[in-house]
């Protein structure tokens, strides 16, 4: 055997181009194909989910097939569903137009920073877009082509689109840094809907937006299960504290009706979050119920398109109306906060029969939601330990050293920013931040949201949640943190595998989880253990 | 002990060529940006390849200590684990440090008059490739695990159906029930 030269080693070991891009892009971004391989995208829709949701085209395909079977005159459907939606969004008309390609955004998305893919430099995944909307909609790319920055539409086009509009969550941090205020999270959810005109989706989004439609919720929970699953809740609190809570459901004339993100009946860490409510409500003497019709808050069809959003949604206001409820009280959750913030009151309301919101316990009013008749369960915490109304106790917490993650949709969508940490401020002893470039408005997303967060493409989602991970890393090394708090469902559950693979000695909790631990109930028995039935310090055997 | 001196003083040129070496599979603009921002929040990549570089090379010349895994170290070996190369290509780096460190070290000593430390160091940099193996190994071990947990612990969506496996534990049951006298 010939002794090779080191570098010739280095390639003759690397069969494939890195796919850390897909290719190694050396050429003109527009003459770099994408290359599909096992591990590097969602899995396709199932055909029944398709056709359960009345979406064209279902068949069996994969991406890294050649021929994705797209229908006959695929082209026209994309090109008419984009006019008809520049025709009907003036924001994605804005978005398309106003770009100058200063490159603020560029370094700003967690998908770059973790891939290095040029294509996840913001500017450039809506370039995918702006493409062919410039080749085919403006007077300049009809003329002169690619010359204007035009491109025709074709398979590598769509396919393109399809892996950068699965490489984004929408999370927003782009738009932060942008000058013009461009939404890129519109542009993905566009290019989303586009696809889905063609039978080209993803399953896991598909599949809990299906769940959601036939059942009320993401995990196919039928209402007797959903209830079953808070009763196990109720005995665990009962263990733990010696107080029985009596949660109700479906209770005609309540005051108000809570929903939530069905992982917080059903998964961990989520459950101890959903813990953390039911004693809240009980300390407060709240009359309130749970639906097990709108039994879920996370909508799945914001990342699908916005008729399915819509209609998933309608299942609130719905179901206000029918219990009689005055006002919603919302949990944590992060994309259902940008459904109920930005859009629930433009595609179902007016909710004009319900009232504006009004804490039963302080009075306070929340006038900030006037409109939604929804109120934030942070804002409504918040609010009861300004009021003094809670008796906590910090030190039933000091086993944990907690940091708080922004989670998204909450600190960009709806300005959800200082409630969780003052919650925080009165039920740990002591807490603390990221670096100021990774927090509040300028948070790293968790790099799952947007239904990424499925197993298949974890190899992605770790290096896509890299930069919220080298944060989390830094508090750890530096202050011993050892509790990642949030407020939004999908970051429990993706940021529990980031931290188990980044830093494995931190663990992940709602901020109401830690509100339920430091809550002092009437007539509790000696608390020796958390909601997770761990030791609190100076209890351990 | 002439190469151990060198190597401490060619410390930052080494380090720099040998994270390029690194950065090359990246697109001009992106090993750009890794190089440009020195910020380790607004650059994590660039910043887990520096620091976990720096810690092996200080490992490789510390002639004193066997150890090879640091935590920088162990950091920047799961960032390979995860960017879908091949366990071959995710390890390679190390022996790249022989071809810079010869490249900026030999023409200052002979290699003859200072044959065994060159042998020497070769051998640090190739039980240095074996640890990095491993510890490429552990992380993708690890990788697995995290699938399995989070498949386990129910955070899937739609993964596990309660109501389906209730309907199914039922329908196992009406057969079993349904068996019984046909058996008998």
């Amino acid at each position: 055997m010939a002794i090779p030269k080191v570098e010739e080693l280095r390639v003759n070991v690397a069969r494939e181009p890195s796919l850390m891009t897909g290719a190694i892009p050396k050429e003109e971004w527009m003459d770099v194909p994408v290359h599909f391989e096992e591990g590097n995208f969602c899995y396709p829709a199932k055909p029944s989910m398709v056709d359960y949701l009345k979406f064209p085209n279902s068949r069996e395909w994969s991406p890294d097939d050649e021929d994705w079977k797209l229908p006959e005159g695929w082209e026209e459907i994309i090109l008419n569903g984009l006019k008809e939606r520049l025709d009907k969004f003036r924001s994605l008309k804005i978005f398309m137009d106003i770009c100058v390609r200063c490159g603020a955004c560029a370094d700003k998305c967690h998908f770059f920073l973790g891939t290095g893919d040029p294509k996840n430099m913001p500017v450039l995944r809506a370039e995918l877009l702006r493409s062919v909307y410039r080749n085919d909609f403006t007077t300049a790319g009809k003329l002169l082509g690619k010359l204007a920055g035009g491109r025709t539409m074709t398979v590598g086009v769509l396919k393109e689109w399809f892996m950068y509009s699965y490489q984004c969550t929408e999370c927003r941090r782009c738009s932060v840094f942008c000058p013009y205020g461009i939404d890129t999270a519109e542009i993905t959810m566009m290019m989303r809907e586009l696809l889905h005109l063609v039978g080209v989706g993803t399953n896991w989004i598909l599949e809990p937006a299906s769940n959601s439609n036939r059942t009320g919720n993401h995990m196919g929970l039928q209402p007797h299960t959903f209830k079953e699953n808070i009763e196990y809740l109720v005995d665990d609190i009962e263990e733990i504290t010696g107080i029985r809570v009596n949660p109700t459901f479906n209770r005609k004339g309540a005051e108000v009706l809570f929903i939530t993100p069905s992982a917080d009946v059903f998964a961990e860490p989520g459950i101890y979050t959903a813990m953390g409510y039911l004693l809240l409500f009980h300390h407060i003497g709240l009359d309130y119920t749970w639906s097990t019709y709108a039994s879920e808050g996370g909508n799945f069809g914001l990342f699908t398109n916005n008729e399915l959003m819509k209609k998933l949604n309608a299942k609130q206001y719905a179901e206000a109306k029918r219990l009689g409820v005055k006002w919603i009280l919302g949990g944590e959750c992060g994309h259902m906060w940008r459904v109920l913030h930005q859009y629930m009151d433009t595609m179902n309301g007016p909710a004009d029969f319900l009232e504006v919101p009004k804490s039963p316990i302080t009075g306070t009013v929340f006038d900030n939601a006037a409109s939604t008749k929804m109120v934030h369960i942070s804002e409504f915490t918040a609010d009861l330990i300004k009021n003094k109304k809670l008796k906590l106790d910090p030190m039933r917490n000091a086993h944990r050293k907690a940091t708080f993650h922004d989670s998204c949709n909450p600190a960009r969508a709806m300005g959800l920013i200082d409630e969780p940490r003052y919650i925080l401020d009165n039920v740990v002893p002591k807490w603390y931040e990221m670096p100021e470039n990774t927090i509040r408005e300028k948070t790293f997303c968790c790099g799952s949201g947007t239904g990424l967060n499925t197993g298949e493409i974890m190899e992605l989602r770790m290096r896509s949640g890299l930069p919220r991970a080298n944060a989390v890393e830094h508090v750890r090394d530096k202050f011993g943190v050892n509790m990642l708090s949030c407020v939004c469902a999908i970051d429990r559950a993706t940021l529990s595998s980031l931290t188990e693979y980044w830093t494995p000695d931190v663990e992940v909790c709602g901020v109401s989880e830690l509100v339920g631990n430091a809550l002092i109930m009437d007539g509790e028995k000696e608390r020796e253990s958390g909601l997770r039935f761990e030791p609190l310090a100076g209890m351990e055997e | 002990m002439q190469l151990d001196k060198l190597l401490v003083e060619n410390r930052e040129i080494i380090l720099k060529q040998w994270k390029d070496c690194l950065l090359t599979k990246f697109a001009p603009e992106t090993i750009l940006f890794f190089q440009k921002q020195k910020d380790q929040f607004a650059n994590p990549m660039g910043h887990k390849i520096s620091v976990g570089l720096a810690e092996l090379f200080d490992v490789i010349c510390d002639t004193s200590s066997r150890e090879v895994e640091t935590p920088s170290l162990g950091q920047l070996i799961k960032l390979r684990a995860v960017q879908q190369v091949s366990a071959s290509d995710a390890v390679s780096f190390v022996i790249q440090l022989k071809k810079i460190v010869r490249k900026e070290c030999l023409s200052n000593i002979k290699t003859r008059e200072s044959y065994e430390e060159w042998l020497a160091f070769d051998v640090r940099v190739d039980t240095a490739v074996l640890a990095v193996f491993d510890m490429f190994m552990a992380s993708r071990e690890q990788i697995y695990k995290v699938r399995v947990n989070e498949l386990s612990s129910g955070r899937l969506n739609g993964a596990v159906c309660p109501s389906a496996m209730m309907k199914k534990e039922q329908e196992q049951q009406a057969q079993a029930a349904a068996d019984i006298p046909a058996l008998k």
